[in-house]
């Protein structure tokens, strides 16, 4: 579990001194997100040393970002060479729902039924089957996200039932790349570059409660009725 | 976290708990037959194993040289619901939890299962540190943005440094953390860091699931972090050994709690009823 | 005001009687053909209305009596137009390659029977479900649910019927009667998992939906040898 905070969060850049001041505290208990390490360390560590060295012309966010997606092209190229029927049981074996798979692919549920009868697909959306598989792939290992399919089902803002997936259908990889791979980023400023009129969208007094038969129903919440 | 180290409390503040144990390094790993070996000692606790694949890029800035790529897998076990894994690495395994139920009753039991197998399956050569560690994110209702008025609930020591009475006028804290060591035996240590913060401390989107995880917004933290560390002589890899010491080092983190947090917060904010996340 | 889809797409799993899959159990928004309406009219299109959690007695069997709105050919509508007005009906724009919409002013309990014995020409999205729940709603009680809230109440059902129809699929395919395989199912599906919940609680957590799917898969895979 990364923990959402450290001490240099708190405080801004410190005034300097020519005292080298020593954090003289032990360091402390690991969790897990501490103890493994994943590409995106590679990134905090640039960040430090680009306020040191003028040889470097970008920022890492940048760089980081550029190489994503250059490593999402070459992904999806590489699948987009697989059977598509190939590539649709992975999807499937990864917990994809054929509803989602697709939508992911923009297509209606019979036209993937017919793609698995063996029926082939267009180009384009050969394409975009391969782009999500590649996706769900490095986000899987470079990011270490362990159920990708869950996590993209996951609502990832607690006022907005925006999820991955939404942002995958509507094209955005760019912020869902974000998303997966950057424990500081804010869902909120990715929601915001998604769908900017969020707030008014989904805002509402209803809520959904378990009712006496133990199935879910509609109420307005307690102080609005 | 309690009193007791039993869950009385509906609404707990205890957002995760961690143990971590370093030893020397495992030459090779957590091979494959002893991950499977483990996994059939822990399958009735953590069910599910992934393997996670590590890669540690080295980069010279501004010097020609070429990056240079170590690539090292491990395994991961979890429950079912993925509030509890455990991570064994070459240097060191730790057990996390967002649902504690308990010292005696959940997480003691847990890792005596653990350390018993893993002394068992893939002994290290000694122990270096046992780690215990407990964060806490206390919200209260009335707490709407920082700094906050903690002063009905935290204990008056904890917040000196936004106290009216030391802080001249002129001065407007907005947050603070406080960090304070206690040596607590010869060879152990409590480090408490306290202090108002915004947001979450543990990530709630984490790879260990947080159930109803609250809102983000304004809490107290207490994260409390009580240690082991070998001195002079690195022990042996002994389950029942590091038992005991778990022990030891969980009750310095417990009689912290009860003494930062006051009766009005175990009372109208603990006992109140489980609030969910929205 | 009430909303309305971005695209026609957006509302169907099948538009056309021939994309219809019949290993789909019978839900919410599903259109029959040939449906007498007691106190309605005689044979012609009928949409199901019965709330879906609403819809069997044991899980499997249909109610005997489902409530169901005439269906006929209506104006196409301009998609934005759905939010400010028609609110007696529910639009079914290229529904089997026409313009129709279901008539909330006419509408009956019709017995199961019926309907099982009739020709499904089209299933709705959840979001098709949803808005068509807005609306019946929006005209019975002036009462505005928003779908993002009535998807959260209903998606569990939604994520069930597409397990269920994939494992009636898959079952059918081998050989077995489409009513033991969703007994089969419905039996599998209230089943506890390893960890002692209820793999048909768990579908109502996104988080879990994927494990229930993956789990699913393998089930049937392993069944079928």
């Amino acid at each position: 579990m990364k923990l959402a905070f450290d001490s240099e969060s708190i405080t801004d850049e410190s005034t300097g001194t020519s005292i080298g001041l020593r954090d003289t505290t032990e360091a402390p208990t690991r969790t897990i997100a501490d103890l493994v390490q994943h590409v995106g360390f590679l990134k905090n560590r640039t960040r430090v040393l680009v306020a040191d060295s003028n040889d470097v012309h970008h920022s890492a966010d940048e760089l980081h970002a550029e190489s994503l997606d250059q490593l999402l092209r070459t992904t999806t190229a590489q699948h987009a060479r697989e059977p598509l029927a190939e590539m649709l049981e992975g999807l499937s074996d990864s917990g994809f729902s054929w509803r989602e798979i697709a939508r992911l692919a923009g297509v209606s549920v019979p036209a993937v039924r017919k793609w698995r009868q063996g029926e082939s697909a267009s180009g384009e959306n050969r394409h975009r089957i391969a782009r999500v598989t590649a996706f769900c792939e490095i986000v899987g290992e470079q990011y270490l996200i362990d159920d990708v399919a869950s996590w993209l089902e996951t609502p990832f803002h607690t006022e907005a039932p925006v999820t991955g997936l939404d942002l995958l259908t509507n094209d955005r990889f760019d912020l869902a790349m974000r998303l997966a791979g950057d424990d500081g980023v804010d869902p909120e400023s990715i929601l915001e570059q998604f769908e900017p009129d969020w707030r008014e969208r989904y805002a509402t007094s209803v809520e959904v409660f378990v009712a006496p038969d133990g199935q879910p129903g509609l109420r307005l919440r307690e102080g609005d009725s | 976290m309690t009193p007791t180290g039993r869950p009385p409390y509906p609404n707990a503040p205890l957002a995760l708990t961690v143990l971590e144990i370093r030893y020397p390094e495992l030459e090779e790993g957590v091979g494959r037959r002893a991950q499977q070996h483990m996994r059939e000692a822990l399958r009735g606790r953590l069910p599910l194993i992934e393997n996670i694949k590590e890669e540690q890029i080295e980069l010279a800035i501004g010097a020609p040289m070429p990056a240079s790529v170590q690539r090292r897998s491990f395994p991961r076990f979890t429950t079912r619901d993925r509030t509890t894994a455990l991570v064994v690495k070459e240097q060191a395994l730790a057990i996390e939890t967002t649902e504690y139920e308990g010292w005696e009753e959940n997480f003691r039991p847990l890792i005596a299962q653990v350390v018993t197998a893993f002394a068992h399956i893939s002994p290290p050569d000694g122990l270096l540190r046992i780690g215990l560690r407990y964060i806490d994110e206390i919200r209260v209702p009335e707490i709407m943005a920082l700094p906050g008025d903690w002063r009905p609930y935290i204990d008056e020591h904890l917040l000196a440094p936004a106290d009216p009475g030391f802080i001249p006028a002129s001065l407007r804290p907005t947050t603070w953390q406080g960090l304070v060591q206690y040596r607590t035996a010869s060879d152990s240590t409590l480090t408490v860091r306290y202090g108002p913060q915004d947001g979450h401390a543990v990530n709630p989107r984490g790879s260990t699931r947080r159930k109803d995880a609250p809102d983000p917004g304004p809490f107290f933290l207490l994260d409390s972090d009580s240690y082991w560390q070998a001195g002079d002589e690195v022990p042996e890899f002994d389950a029942d050994w590091i038992i005991d010491t778990c022990n030891s080092l969980h009750e310095p983190t417990r009689e912290f709690f009860r003494i930062a947090a006051t009766d009005k917060l175990r009372d109208e904010v603990f006992d109140a009823p489980r609030r969910h996340g929205t | 005001m009430l909303e309305y889809p971005s695209s026609v797409e957006d509302l169907y799993l099948a538009s056309f009687r021939e994309e219809v899959e019949p290993s789909r159990p019978v839900l919410t928004g599903d259109v029959f053909e040939g449906v007498t309406i007691p106190g309605v009219d005689e044979r012609d299109y009928a949409l199901i209305l019965t709330h879906p959690c609403s819809m069997r007695k044991d899980g499997v069997n249909l109610v005997d009596r489902l409530l169901m709105a005439r269906v006929t050919e209506a104006p196409d509508l301009p998609l934005p137009d759905w939010a400010t007005g028609h609110f007696k009906v529910m639009p079914l724009p290229a529904l089997m390659g026409g313009s129709y919409a279901a008539r909330f002013a006419e509408i009956g309990l019709v017995q199961s029977s019926q309907v099982q014995d009739s020709r499904r020409v089209a299933c709705l999205t959840p979001f098709g479900i949803n808005l068509l729940q807005q609306r019946f709603i929006w005209h019975l009680t002036r009462f505005l649910a928003p779908t993002h809230r009535l998807n959260e109440a209903s998606a569990s059902v939604f994520e069930e019927a597409d397990l269920c129809e994939e494992w009636v699929m898959v079952t059918t395919e081998q050989g077995g009667t489409a009513h033991q395989a969703e007994t089969d199912f419905h039996e599998w599906i209230r089943t506890e998992d390893e960890s002692g919940t209820r793999r048909q609680s768990d579908l109502a957590d996104p988080q879990r939906r994927a494990g229930i799917r993956r789990e699913m898969r393998r089930h049937l895979q392993t069944r079928s040898g």
